[in-house]
């Protein structure tokens, strides 16, 4: 407002107006209209403030209790103590941090401290994990996407069977040499099956002499197993 | 390549390398226990088999031994029938050791049940080593000569008369076998130089 107005005294009942204005538009009067209405249905925030200073309503026992003491310095003791009693807006903090805590994870918490409270529940108490967040917590650890270990487990395969095919065809290779070049060629060093004949110069006598005999024979062959042993050894 | 196809790819090499060394060394012992296709008729080696049956026969006629000395020829039977009896190298067609071990063992056999006057059966062990002694060797000789023992012994154990005249001739033929075959054995001996 540009120009000065003098203050004074108007009935409630009576249409003031301002001689430099023009009249009020539909458009402010409807406005003003719906303005009259919030005040008193008090949903307006300055109604609920006029409200509580013209006609104030009566406290809570408890709250008015607390507060006087509080005002009175004798509640220090007690508000330090488990045993006090709660006021009504501690009662209605606890209660939107209860059903903060109580809501799905995932939700925003709204309410004040509900992360500090969920963030001491996870500490005590952790609860398991997700095995997809889990999963994508250990790639994103390792600093990979999710298309990167596919691609590597299938180069691993080919890989892997690749090198088990040479194998396989080495392991035949070995089998197949021919005997000229393989442990067979040293067979004709080795000691082998035969008659006992040889170990004997004399026919045997008619009784008897057959525990001599096969101790010979035992004794020859365990010399001659040892040296099989030690030319597969390649002990000369 | 990644760290883990790295590290698959080293596990398959290791693979690799063991399954190779392995069947090069099945390739080995194989070559070392029996005689390969690529070696036709040739003799199997001395291996451990063998030892363990020619170990068991000195068991057998060593405690036999102690038995016939005790006087229980039953035991002592007994003994070397558990080596007749069992498993042999080579299976129905035993290495040539063990045929001879096997056949000397026939012959002990039939020595003992025909000193105790069982001389059908004591015949029976004579043909049982000579199917495993068919060499020309001592061996072979040696189980004529007990044949000729037995019937030698059925001989006086008989009355005269036919049958002990049979029994006493079928001796002198099984005697005769002996003496050839050792002949044979002596001649091929000289022949090779007389190294024996």
């Amino acid at each position: 407002m540009k120009r000065e107005h003098k203050l004074r005294l108007v009935h409630p009942d009576e249409r003031v107006a301002f001689e430099d204005e023009p009249p009020p538009s539909p458009e402010e009067l409807a406005e003003a209209e719906a303005l009259r209405a919030s005040l008193e249905k008090g949903e307006h925030p300055l109604a609920v403030v006029l409200r509580s200073a013209s006609a104030p309503a009566s406290l809570d026992d408890a709250l008015n209790d607390a507060l006087i003491e509080r005002a009175l310095g004798k509640s220090e003791a007690h508000v330090e103590g488990e045993d006090a009693p709660p006021t009504a807006s501690e009662r209605a903090g606890a209660a939107r941090l209860r059903d903060a805590l109580d809501a799905p994870r995932g939700e925003e918490r709204r309410a004040p401290l509900a992360e500090l409270a969920e963030a001491l529940v996870a500490a005590h108490e952790p609860r398991a994990i997700e095995p997809l967040r889990n999963e994508a917590l250990i790639a994103r650890a390792l600093g990979r996407t999710s298309a990167q270990p596919r691609k590597g487990r299938v180069l691993s395969v080919v890989t892997a069977a690749v090198v088990m095919a040479a194998a396989a065809a080495a392991g035949f290779a070995l089998t197949l040499r021919p005997s000229t070049e393989s442990t067979v060629a040293e067979a004709p060093e080795l000691q082998r099956s035969r008659s006992a004949g040889e170990l004997f110069d004399t026919p045997f006598p008619r009784v008897g002499g057959a525990s001599a005999r096969v101790d010979r024979i035992a004794g020859a062959r365990a010399t001659e197993l040892r040296q099989n042993r030690f030319a597969l050894w390649g002990v000369r | 390549m990644t760290r883990r196809s790295a590290k698959i790819t080293i596990v398959a090499l290791g693979l690799a390398v063991m399954s190779a060394v392995g069947v090069s060394c099945a390739r080995s012992e194989r070559a070392a226990t029996q005689p390969s296709a690529c070696e036709p008729g040739a003799a199997p080696v001395v291996d451990s088999v063998l030892l363990a049956f020619l170990s068991k026969a000195r068991a057998a006629h060593h405690k036999a031994d102690l038995a016939e000395a005790s006087g229980d020829v039953a035991r002592a039977i007994a003994s070397l029938e558990s080596l007749t009896g069992g498993a042999r190298p080579g299976g129905a067609t035993p290495l040539p050791e063990a045929s001879e071990v096997l056949s000397d063992t026939y012959a002990r056999l039939a020595d003992l049940r025909s000193a105790r006057g069982e001389f059908d059966t004591a015949l029976r062990d004579v043909d049982a080593g000579l199917a495993l002694a068919r060499e020309t060797t001592y061996f072979r000789g040696h189980l004529f000569e007990v044949r000729g023992l037995v019937e030698e012994r059925r001989a006086k154990s008989l009355p005269e008369g036919a049958d002990r005249e049979s029994a006493r001739k079928a001796a002198m033929d099984a005697f005769d076998e002996a003496v050839r075959i050792q002949d044979q054995v002596i001649s091929s001996a000289l022949d090779d130089g007389g190294a024996r």
